[in-house]
C-alpha cells in the first residue's frame, strides 16, 4: 500500500475525508461520496499517484450501522507499484453514488454487479442492469436482510413453453406413449 | 467512595465493591468460575487473580474490596501465568467429554482455555474418575468428573433457596458435590444450579442431548406460568422451543426462575388447537372464515344485548385483551364480561405466585374488575346467558362444575371458543378459532408488581393459529366493522393514548 | 426479452442506424464454443460484429453469500470451485489474505511447498487454456496432448492432496498435507513429458498457417485500454505491460526464485497464446528451483488458535479436545478489520477483499475475479471483428465460469 499516496489524497481533499487508517498495511481513506469523482480523477491523473488500474469496485452492507452501505474502490498503480483503498459510505434510503466508469472502464461491469447484488444506483452509468442474476429476479441478494434460503417466485412459462406442455399432455400422456399411461 | 485505577483507567465505586465489579464497570472482563454476583465470594477457583500494586501476592478480584488509591493490573505477565496455571490444574482431571457434554458451546472452561491458556496437556498418568450421570435430583444430573468444585451450586442452595441440600463431600482428590444420604436436590428452584454451573457438571434432564446450543436462536420472552412473569430467554431451533433460560431482571426475578415455569415451555407445542372452524366448515381459511362467522353471529344474536357474554383470558396479552374488548363491545354487542383463567395454586416467599395467570393485571387494566367463572356458571344456569365467547379453555372449575358447564354450553344460541390448546369443549362450539402462543406473537404482559413486560415473536404461528389481537382484527373486518388499527403498534397507540384505561 | 430490448436500443443507436440489415444473433449459453456457459448477444452486420453483449451469471452459486454463514476454514471448498482449473491458486490466495489479517508468520517449508503446488496448478490452468483454444479452432490433436499432460499433473496432485480437482489443500496458517516422500522422483518423471507436450503443441499449432491466420491480429487491445478495462495476468502482459504480482510484491517463496515474466507486444490472441506457452516453461523453472532448495520443517504454523491439534492429542487430552472443538464450531477468531490481498492466479490478479467483524465467520468475502474484467472488455476486443474471431478471443481470455460468476 502507500502512505505517501494516502497523505497526498488527504491533503488535497481535506474537507471530504471522513477518516483514514492503515491496518494490516492497507492504506485506506473513507471519503464523502459526493467527492468521489474528483478524488478518483485525481488518483488516476496525478503524477505522483498514477492509479491507472482499478483493481476492484465492490460494496459492503454493514446492516446495523449508520450509514448502512459502503462502496469500496481498490486502486493500484502499475508504474509506481502502490495501492490505495477508497471507501464511500452510503446511507440507507439514499443509495446512489456517481459512476466512475468513464474514469476506469473496468468500473462498468463492476458497478453493474454492485447494483445487482446491493441495489446501489450509479448516476451516469450508461447501462445499469443486472449482470449475474436474471432480470426478473426480485431483491438484491447480497444485502444482509436478504435471507439465504429465500426462494424466488416462479416465472410464468413463455408462450412457446406453454404450448409444448399442452402438446405433451394431449399427444403423449393421453395416447399411451409414456410410462405413466396405461 | 474509594477511587482506584484499573489498567490505567480511574473509577470511583461505593465502599465494599469487589475489584471484579469495578473492573466490569470499566469494561474489563476478569475471568472467574466461583464468583457470582448474587452469591457470596469464596475465592476458591483462583481464576480471578489480579495484580494489585504493593500487595505481596496476586489477589482474587472477587474477594478484594476496592481501596482508595489502589492500582490494579488485570493483564500483566504474572496474571497471565497465574491464569494458565489455574486452568492447567482444573483441566488435569477434566474428562474429555466435549462431544457428549450439553454445556459445549456455552462452557466457561472452553472459552477461558482458548482465551487465556491454549497450552497442551502435561499429564502423563490417568485422570481421577468419579461418578458420572448421577441423578442428584428429579430434574438435575450431576457429573463428578466435570465438576471443578466451585461450590456455586452449594451456595445457591444455602443462600438463595435456603434448603441446603448440596455440600462438598469427601476430601482432597475424591471431593465431589453430594447430598445427605436419602435426600435429593428437589427444591422448587433446583434447575437454576444448571444455569450457574460454569461447566457441564450439573445439567438438566429435560434438556439432556436435546439440542446443541450454537444451533439455538434466543428470543427475549416472559414465562407464562404465574403472575410473577419471570424474564426468560426463549431458545428455539427450527421452529420448536427447546428450553427456557432465565434472563436477568433485578426487579422481577434477578437471575432465577422456578422449575415449573422453566418446564412450562412445553405448553407452547403440546396439545395445540389448530382447528379453524365456523359451523361445520374447517377448510375456509381466515378471510372466508371471518366473513362466514360475521354472518353467523348476526344471524344468531343480531345486535347483541344482555344475553351475550364474553370471558376474557388472563393468559392473553394486554393488546389481545384490548382488541377483544373492542370486538366484544362493538361487534358482538356483549354486555356481560367475566374473567377466566387457571385456578390458584401454591405460592412461596420467593418467586412462585399463587395466581397462575400471567396477565390478570392486564385484564384489570383493560376491563376493570370482572366477576369470575363461578358467576358465569350461575348466570348460565339461570338462563341469563344465550351466547358465549370463551377466550381460552383454562377455567377454574372443579370436575362437577366443568361437567355442568359442558351441559349448559350446548343449550346456547352461539358458543365460540378461541383457544391455544385442544379441549373437549371445542367439539360443542359453533365456531373454533385457534390462538397463537406467546412465543408466536409480540405483546405485553403486566405482572403482579405492575411491570409491563414485553414478549417478542420467536416462531411463526402453528398452522392457522393467530395471535388474539389478530383474530379480533380479522373478525371485526369480516363483520364489516373494521377497527382503526391493524396491528400491535396500532393497538398500542390507542391503548396508551387513551391513558384512562390503565 | 433480452433480444427485443437490444433491438429497441439498436433502433435508437445512431451508429447502427446506418446499417440496413443488422441481425441480432444469440450465441450460447448452450454452445460448444461457449465453454463455461456464457451467452453472447451479437449484433451482426453480415459477418462483422457490430456489438457484442455478453450475458454471464449462469454459474452464479452465491459464493459470497454462502461464505457469510460459513467459518473461515469452511470457505476453502468454495474457493476450490472458483477457478476450478487451478484450484490450489484460489485456496492459496484466500489463505494468504486471512493470514495477513491474523499477522501470522508461516514456516519456510510451508512457503516453498505452496509455491511448488501453486505453480503445478498454474501449469494445469495454462495447458487447459492452450488446449481448449486449439480445440476450438479445430486443432484437436493439440488439445489431446495438452489434456494428457494435465492428467499427469492431476495424478501428481492427487498423490499429494488426495483429490484431482476440488482439493481444499490450503489451510489458514499452512497446508493440509506435506509433499509426498517421493514427490521429487515423481516430478522428475513428469517434467520431461510436460516439456515434450509443450514442444508437440508448439509444433502443431504455433507456426501452423491456419492457426496463425485465425489468432494473429484478432482480438487485439492496446495496453492503455487493457489497463483501463482492468485486465491483469497473461491478457495484460500480452499487451506489453509487465505486471506480475509475483515479481512486483513477492509472497510465499517467489522472492527467492529466479524466473522471467513473458511479455507480448500486440495484445492479440496470438500473443496471449504465446505468453501462456512461455509461462508454462517459467513455472517448471520455479518448481525445479524450489525443489532443489526446499527447507525442512513444519507445513503448518505453530499457533493453537489457528492450527488444529493432532488427532491423538484431540482424543486423549481435554486441552486438545477443547482446542479442536472451539476452532471447528466457532471458527478461527480473526481480528476485526478489512484487507485487500492479491495474488497472481492463472488468469491474473486474484484479489480477496475481506471484512471481518472479529468472529469466526467472515462478514464480507469479495473475490476479485480476474476474468470478469476481461469479459467486460471483450466488446472492445471484438470491435470490427468477424464471427470467427469471437472463438479464439473468447478462448484466450480463459474465462472460467466458476470464477466469473462465483
Amino acid at each position: 500500500m502507500s502512505k505517501k499516496a494516502l497523505k497526498l489524497v488527504t491533503k488535497k481533499f481535506k474537507k471530504s475525508i471522513i477518516d483514514t487508517h492503515d491496518r494490516f498495511g492497507n492504506h485506506t481513506a473513507i471519503v464523502d461520496k459526493a467527492a468521489i469523482r474528483d478524488i478518483c480523477l485525481f488518483c488516476r491523473d496525478d503524477e505522483k499517484l498514477k492509479f491507472d488500474l482499478m483493481a476492484d469496485l465492490t460494496a459492503v452492507d454493514y446492516l446495523q450501522r449508520e450509514p448502512r452501505f459502503e462502496v469500496v474502490y481498490n486502486l493500484y498503480s502499475i508504474e509506481l507499484k502502490h495501492r490505495l483503498r477508497l471507501r464511500a459510505p452510503i446511507a440507507e434510503g439514499d443509495e446512489t453514488i456517481d459512476t466512475v466508469c468513464d474514469i476506469w472502464r473496468a468500473a462498468n461491469w463492476a458497478e453493474r454487479e454492485v447494483w445487482d447484488m446491493y441495489g446501489i444506483k450509479f448516476e451516469g452509468h450508461p447501462d445499469l442492469r443486472r449482470i449475474l442474476m436474471y432480470e426478473e429476479f426480485e431483491g438484491h441478494p447480497l444485502r444482509k436482510d436478504y435471507p439465504i434460503q429465500q426462494s424466488q417466485p416462479r416465472m410464468d412459462l413463455l408462450r412457446a413453453e406453454r404450448d409444448a406442455v399442452e402438446e405433451y399432455k394431449t399427444y403423449f400422456v393421453g395416447r399411451g406413449r409414456t410410462a405413466d399411461s396405461k | 467512595m474509594p477511587t482506584l485505577t484499573i489498567n490505567g483507567k480511574e473509577v470511583t465505586v461505593p465502599r465494599g465493591t469487589p475489584v471484579i465489579r469495578a473492573a466490569a464497570m470499566l469494561g474489563f472482563n476478569i475471568p472467574h468460575f466461583c464468583y457470582h454476583p448474587a452469591l457470596s465470594a469464596p475465592a476458591n477457583c483462583r481464576m480471578c487473580l489480579v495484580e494489585i500494586e504493593r500487595a505481596r501476592k496476586l489477589e482474587p478480584a472477587c474477594y478484594a474490596k476496592c481501596g482508595d488509591g489502589m492500582v490494579v493490573h488485570t493483564e500483566s505477565e504474572k496474571v497471565k501465568v497465574a491464569r494458565r496455571a489455574v486452568l492447567e490444574f482444573i483441566l488435569v482431571n477434566h474428562p474429555v467429554d466435549c462431544p457428549i457434554c450439553d454445556q459445549a458451546g456455552e462452557c466457561k472452561l472452553q472459552d477461558y482455555y482458548m482465551a487465556y491458556d491454549a497450552e497442551p496437556s502435561r499429564l502423563r498418568t490417568s485422570k481421577v474418575g468419579k461418578s458420572k450421570v448421577f441423578p442428584i435430583g428429579p430434574h438435575v444430573v450431576y457429573d463428578g468428573e466435570r465438576c471443578i468444585l466451585c461450590t456455586r451450586c452449594v451456595r445457591f442452595c444455602d443462600q438463595i433457596t435456603g434448603t441446603s441440600e448440596l455440600a462438598v463431600v469427601q476430601r482432597g482428590d475424591d471431593s465431589t458435590i453430594g447430598t445427605f444420604p436419602g435426600r435429593e436436590l428437589d427444591n422448587a428452584y433446583s434447575m437454576n444450579v444448571t444455569d450457574i454451573c460454569p461447566v457441564g457438571a450439573l445439567t438438566t434432564r429435560d434438556f439432556r442431548f436435546k439440542c446443541r446450543v450454537w444451533l439455538l436462536s434466543s428470543t427475549d420472552s416472559i414465562c407464562t406460568g404465574c403472575s410473577r412473569g419471570c424474564n426468560v430467554h426463549l431458545e428455539h431451533f427450527q421452529g420448536e422451543v427447546q428450553r427456557y433460560r432465565p434472563r436477568f431482571n433485578p426487579e422481577v426475578n434477578e437471575y432465577w426462575m422456578c422449575d415449573e415455569g422453566r418446564l412450562s415451555y412445553k405448553q407452547i407445542h403440546a396439545r395445540r388447537n389448530v382447528t379453524l372452524r365456523v359451523g361445520d366448515k374447517s377448510d375456509l381459511g381466515w378471510p372466508r372464515s371471518a366473513r362466514t362467522f360475521g354472518a353467523l353471529a348476526k344471524d344468531r344474536i343480531g345486535a347483541g344485548g344482555d344475553g351475550v357474554a364474553f370471558v376474557a383470558s388472563p393468559l392473553a396479552t394486554t393488546e389481545g385483551l384490548y382488541a377483544g374488548r373492542k370486538y366484544a363491545e362493538t361487534v358482538l354487542g356483549a354486555k356481560r364480561f367475566y374473567v377466566g383463567g387457571r385456578a390458584d395454586g401454591d405460592a412461596d416467599a420467593f418467586l412462585i405466585r399463587a395466581d397462575k395467570n400471567p396477565n390478570r393485571a392486564g385484564v384489570t387494566a383493560v376491563f376493570g374488575e370482572l366477576p369470575g367463572v363461578d358467576a358465569l356458571l350461575d348466570d348460565m344456569a339461570a338462563g341469563r346467558v344465550r351466547a358465549l365467547w370463551l377466550m381460552g379453555t383454562e377455567l377454574a372449575f372443579d370436575d362437577a362444575q366443568r361437567a355442568r358447564f359442558t351441559e349448559l354450553v350446548q343449550k346456547l344460541d352461539l358458543f365460540v371458543v378461541q383457544s391455544l390448546h385442544d379441549d373437549a369443549l371445542l367439539a360443542h362450539a359453533d365456531a373454533v378459532f385457534p390462538a397463537a402462543s406467546h412465543a408466536e406473537l409480540e405483546g405485553t404482559y403486566i405482572n403482579e408488581q405492575g411491570h409491563v413486560q414485553q414478549v417478542y415473536k420467536a416462531l411463526e404461528p402453528e398452522g392457522p393459529s393467530r395471535s388474539d389481537a389478530e383474530i379480533f382484527i380479522r373478525l371485526a373486518k369480516g363483520a364489516d366493522q373494521p377497527f382503526a388499527f391493524t396491528d400491535v403498534d396500532g393497538i398500542r397507540a390507542e391503548l396508551y393514548d387513551s391513558g384512562a384505561e390503565a | 426479452m433480452n433480444q427485443q430490448r437490444s433491438l429497441a436500443a439498436l433502433e435508437q443507436d445512431p451508429a447502427v442506424g446506418q446499417h440496413e440489415d443488422v441481425m441480432v444473433l444469440n450465441m450460447g449459453p448452450s454452445h460448444p464454443a461457449m465453454h463455461g456457459t456464457v451467452r453472447m448477444v451479437l449484433t451482426l452486420d453480415g459477418e462483422t460484429v457490430v456489438k457484442c453483449d455478453p450475458e454471464i451469471g449462469y454459474l452464479h452459486r452465491g459464493f459470497a453469500k454462502q461464505c457469510e454463514v460459513a467459518t473461515w476454514t469452511q470457505v476453502f471448498p468454495y474457493t476450490d470451485r472458483l477457478n476450478y482449473v487451478s484450484p490450489i491458486l484460489n485456496n492459496l490466495g484466500y489463505a494468504h489474505a486471512v493470514e495477513q489479517m491474523l499477522e501470522l508468520e508461516l514456516p519456510a517449508r510451508c512457503n516453498y511447498v505452496r509455491t511448488v503446488m501453486g505453480e503445478v496448478s498454474r501449469i494445469c490452468d495454462h495447458f487447459t487454456a492452450i488446449g481448449a483454444g486449439a480445440l476450438e479452432l479445430g486443432a484437436m490433436s493439440a488439445f489431446l496432448y495438452a489434456i494428457e499432460a494435465r492428467d499427469l499433473i492431476w495424478d501428481l496432485v492427487e498423490e499429494v492432496t488426495g483429490a484431482r480437482l476440488t482439493i481444499s489443500y490450503a489451510r489458514i496458517g499452512g497446508l493440509k498435507y506435506d509433499l509426498t516422500d517421493d514427490f521429487e522422483e515423481r516430478w522428475a518423471s513428469i517434467e520431461p513429458r510436460l516439456y515434450e507436450t509443450l514442444k508437440i503443441v508448439d509444433q502443431l499449432a504455433t507456426k501452423n498457417r491456419v492457426f496463425m491466420d485465425r489468432m494473429e491480429g484478432t482480438g487485439a487491445i492496446s495496453a492503455e485500454d487493457a489497463i483501463s478495462y482492468g485486465f491483469t495476468g497473461p491478457c495484460l502482459r500480452s499487451a506489453g505491460v509487465a505486471y506480475d504480482i509475483r515479481k512486483d510484491a513477492p509472497y510465499f517463496a517467489y522472492g527467492e526464485v529466479d524466473f522471467e515474466v513473458p511479455v507480448g507486444t500486440k495484445g492479440d490472441n496470438y500473443d496471449r497464446y504465446l505468453v501462456r506457452m512461455a509461462e508454462v516453461e517459467q513455472s517448471i523453472r520455479i518448481i525445479r528451483q524450489c525443489l532443489r532448495n526446499m527447507p525442512d520443517g513444519a507445513i503448518m504454523v505453530d499457533d493453537p488458535h489457528v492450527a488444529l491439534p493432532e488427532k491423538d492429542v484431540v482424543y486423549n487430552s481435554i486441552e486438545g479436545m477443547i482446542n479442536h472443538f472451539k476452532i471447528i464450531f466457532e471458527g478461527i477468531q480473526v481480528p476485526a478489520g478489512e484487507i485487500y490481498s492479491a495474488t497472481e492466479a492463472g488468469n491474473g490478479e486474484l484479489g480477496f477483499y475481506i471484512v471481518s467483524n472479529g468472529t469466526g465467520q467472515p462478514w464480507r468475502l469479495r473475490v476479485r475475479p480476474p476474468c470478469f474484467y476481461m469479459m467486460g472488455g471483450i466488446d472492445r476486443m471484438l470491435e470490427g471483428a468477424m464471427i470467427a474471431d469471437i472463438i479464439p478471443t473468447f478462448d484466450t481470455i480463459n474465462m472460467i465460469g466458476g470464477e466469473i460468476d462465483r
